[in-house]
């Protein structure tokens, strides 16, 4: 079986922040390995300051490393055909604020040299998509800023990247945001997309990452994949389904005489993030859309 | 260039759309339409619209310079405060790119208020002459006084050297001891200045004379123009009174020019409005002061007393001093752009102050060389003085080398003295001289751009 080239690859990376005299201030990140493989959804865990957004600055080609080695698609990750097959949200969407939505859009697909039709139906799919559409000629600097992050996540994918590197992507979004986000993840990872995620809303990469790195005073202090990491083999669980009281008496029983002690039984709860959703949509179908963001479309076409 | 054009673009639209270019306009407005209205001339339409002339273009030249300097410097640092250029730069658009796009926002922005400036310049003097009823006579005299182009006619520049070496020898031998430490050179140096100075000088009730040889005979007809650049305030004169006499060597005295007014000024005398000097090969210009003695008015060196021929149009000539001073203003914003995509906005703006400032007073170098340079020629300096005047010598000679292609003698000014600009002088400075600038500028400014961490500060 041949060995996939990483999307991905540092070896030994380090950055180092200087004073003006060059001295060393602080080893933002020291030693790190990474290694991505096409498809998967990479988490990037840490606290402030772990070196997180620090190693995906490096990974576009925005800061230089001090030492170590990166590859990003192969090739050093300044070089400009490398950029033209990634899309960057960073972890605040800093937009012209004297620009529109489409205009924005259009300015970034202008920049990975898109024309035209294709360009406009892009911008549309992607519009869609993000819930924006309605926005018409209403300025980047007076959304708010969920909706600032949506259009950050369409201009991320407007060049229908191989790897898509997200910064915090789910800062600022409301439930319905946040959930389409994880959708768009794991859709385009189906579709064979690269992604890394880097976020401390934990919840939200243990839903979507397939592997996670978690860093720390910018070392890794745990890598792996995320079942594994979260794997406690001395603790079992049983799901069963909709049991009449008589047969669940029975059962209790039966686990007391094996056990020695008879186990705790609860009902299963749903998540806050399902049940709000639920709410939400039952909202929409009676009272229609709001002012803001509007009921997001399909995953874009050109992204399916 | 298609990677550059959608940096530019944006950056035009930043520019309108945060209501920078309104700002600019109005202000264009105001030095082209308001200030006017605050200037008084001489009374006369001729003073009313020299006046306008030198002024707007004066004033709109000072402001353009203050605009590009804000808008070029503001034009990466800010991207960079704001963090808009995290988005920017992991696209596919390298760093030569956004720095070729920057500029080029800038230089459009520039090139059309430029333009407009002289359209509009042009536009209000042809409306005020147009306002007043002249006769065809007068008409015709402010149409090849004012609103035309003229050639002075080159007067080779007299060296005073020989004359200054036999004045202090002279003196020396006579038991003149120079002041202070001087050194010989020095005080020729200084000799050298008091006679530049004295022949662009005219004592009241002595005559002081000029001859301009012509490459070519006067033609018939052809409007000739005495033009001065004079000053008596330094002698203490509140008003200046004398007479100026032009002829030929063979009739001298064939026009008679009165002068009476301010101490002070730079004036244009037309004559030959009757052909007199027709086929001449030679203009003599003789001038005798009024007044008492001891009166002493003094004429700007080298450039005081010129004959003016006509150079052509007065619109053309315009708009050749708006694509050279556009230039300029390119390769400002050059460095504009340059320092603005390595250091914040302020530093940015004091870099390219320093430079403008430099710029505006070149000729100042080569004097404070000149003075130090004499200086140095003393035996008894101080080892320590010495090697600090060297050092200073050797910096201001740097200084003047860098300078050298940017001294234009303001485009703007001497289109508002009339002086014909050349096409072949717009085509030579843009082509031979702003453009390897320009490159080296973009070479060095991009470079060091590229070298730029961006966001580094977590």
């Amino acid at each position: 079986m041949m060995s996939e080239e990483p999307i991905v690859y540092t070896q030994g990376l380090q950055k180092i922040f200087k004073d003006f005299w060059r001295r060393p201030r602080a080893r933002a990140v020291d030693g790190i390995d990474l290694s991505l493989k096409p498809g998967e959804v990479y988490g990037l865990l840490g606290p402030n300051g772990s070196g997180k957004s620090t190693t995906i600055k490096v990974l576009l080609g925005l800061l230089h490393p001090d030492g170590g080695e990166v590859r990003v698609l192969g090739r050093p990750p300044r070089d400009v055909q490398v950029k033209s097959r990634v899309g960057y949200l960073p972890e605040e969407s800093y937009l012209y604020p004297y620009l529109d939505a489409r205009e924005t859009l259009r300015f970034y697909a202008a920049l990975f040299g898109l024309k035209g039709e294709l360009r406009e139906q892009r911008i549309d799919q992607l519009l869609d998509m993000v819930g924006l559409a309605h926005t018409g000629r209403r300025r980047v600097g007076e959304f708010s800023k969920g909706m600032a992050r949506r259009i950050g996540l369409a201009q991320a994918l407007i060049n229908d990247p191989d790897l898509v590197i997200l910064d915090e992507p789910t800062s600022g979004l409301d439930p319905l945001g946040t959930r389409q986000v994880k959708d768009i993840v794991s859709a385009l990872a189906k579709r064979g997309k690269t992604i890394l995620l880097s976020s401390h809303l934990l919840a939200d990469v243990e839903d979507v990452c397939d592997r996670v790195t978690i860093l720390y005073g910018g070392k890794v202090r745990a890598s792996g994949p995320i079942r594994e990491l979260l794997q406690m083999a001395n603790n079992l669980q049983i799901k069963l389904g909709d049991l009449p009281d008589e047969k669940r008496e029975e059962l209790l029983t039966a686990l007391e005489g094996v056990l020695g002690t008879r186990p705790d039984i609860e009902p299963t709860r749903r998540d806050l993030e399902t049940l709000f959703l639920e709410v939400v949509a039952q909202a929409r179908r009676e009272t229609g859309e709001g002012s803001g963001t509007r009921e997001e479309g399909e995953l874009a076409g050109f992204l399916q | 260039m298609s990677r550059i054009l959608p940096i530019t673009l944006l950056t035009l639209r930043s520019i309108l759309r945060e209501k920078v270019a309104l700002c600019m306009l109005a202000l264009l407005a105001g030095v082209l339409f308001l200030l006017p209205s605050g200037l008084e001339g001489d009374g006369t339409l001729s003073g009313d619209v020299r006046m306008y002339i030198r002024y707007t273009l004066g004033f709109s030249a000072l402001l353009m310079a203050g605009m590009t300097l804000w808008v070029s410097c503001a034009s990466i640092a800010t991207d960079l405060t704001n963090r808009r250029l995290h988005m920017v730069l992991t696209k596919p658009v390298s760093r030569w790119q956004l720095w070729w796009g920057k500029w080029l926002a800038v230089t459009i922005l520039i090139s059309i208020l430029m333009t407009l400036s002289g359209m509009v310049t042009l536009w209000r003097v042809h409306q005020r002459v147009g306002e007043e009823s002249l006769s065809e006579h007068d008409a015709a005299v402010i149409q090849q006084t004012l609103i035309t182009a003229r050639t002075p006619v080159d007067v080779p520049e007299k060296d005073f050297r020989e004359e200054a070496v036999q004045e202090v020898k002279s003196r020396l031998e006579s038991g003149w001891l120079p002041p202070g430490q001087m050194t010989e050179e020095e005080v020729i140096l200084q000799a050298v200045l008091y006679l530049r100075t004295l022949e662009f000088s005219a004592r009241a009730g002595e005559e002081a004379s000029w001859t301009f040889a012509l490459a070519q005979p006067v033609g018939e007809g052809e409007l000739l123009q005495l033009g001065l650049a004079f000053d008596g305030t330094s002698m203490g004169m509140t008003s200046l009174q004398g007479t100026w006499v032009l002829g030929t060597p063979d009739a001298p005295d064939l026009a008679v020019i009165p002068i009476t007014g301010s101490p002070s000024g730079t004036e244009v005398f037309p004559f030959n409005e009757q052909g007199e000097f027709d086929g001449a090969t030679s203009i003599t210009a003789r001038f005798t002061l009024d007044g008492e003695e001891g009166r002493m008015v003094f004429f700007k060196p080298a450039t005081g007393v010129r004959l003016y021929r006509p150079g052509g149009r007065f619109a053309p000539n315009l708009f050749r001093a708006v694509i050279l001073y556009t230039g300029l203003l390119a390769l400002l914003a050059a460095l504009g752009v340059a320092t603005s995509g390595m250091f914040s906005l302020p530093v940015a703006c004091y870099v390219t102050a320093v430079f403008l400032f430099m710029q505006a007073f070149s000729g100042v170098v080569s004097e404070v060389i000149e003075l130090e340079s004499a200086a140095l020629t003393r035996e008894d300096i101080p080892a320590m003085e010495r090697v600090l005047r060297e050092t200073r010598v050797a910096a201001f000679k740097g200084i003047q080398l860098a300078l050298r292609p940017l001294r234009l003698g303001q485009p703007l000014e001497r289109v508002a003295s009339g002086e014909r600009i050349a096409p072949g002088e717009v085509a030579g400075t843009l082509g031979l001289r702003f453009l390897p600038l320009l490159s080296v500028t973009a070479l060095v400014g991009g470079g060091l751009f590229l070298r730029r961490e961006i966001g580094g500060a977590v």
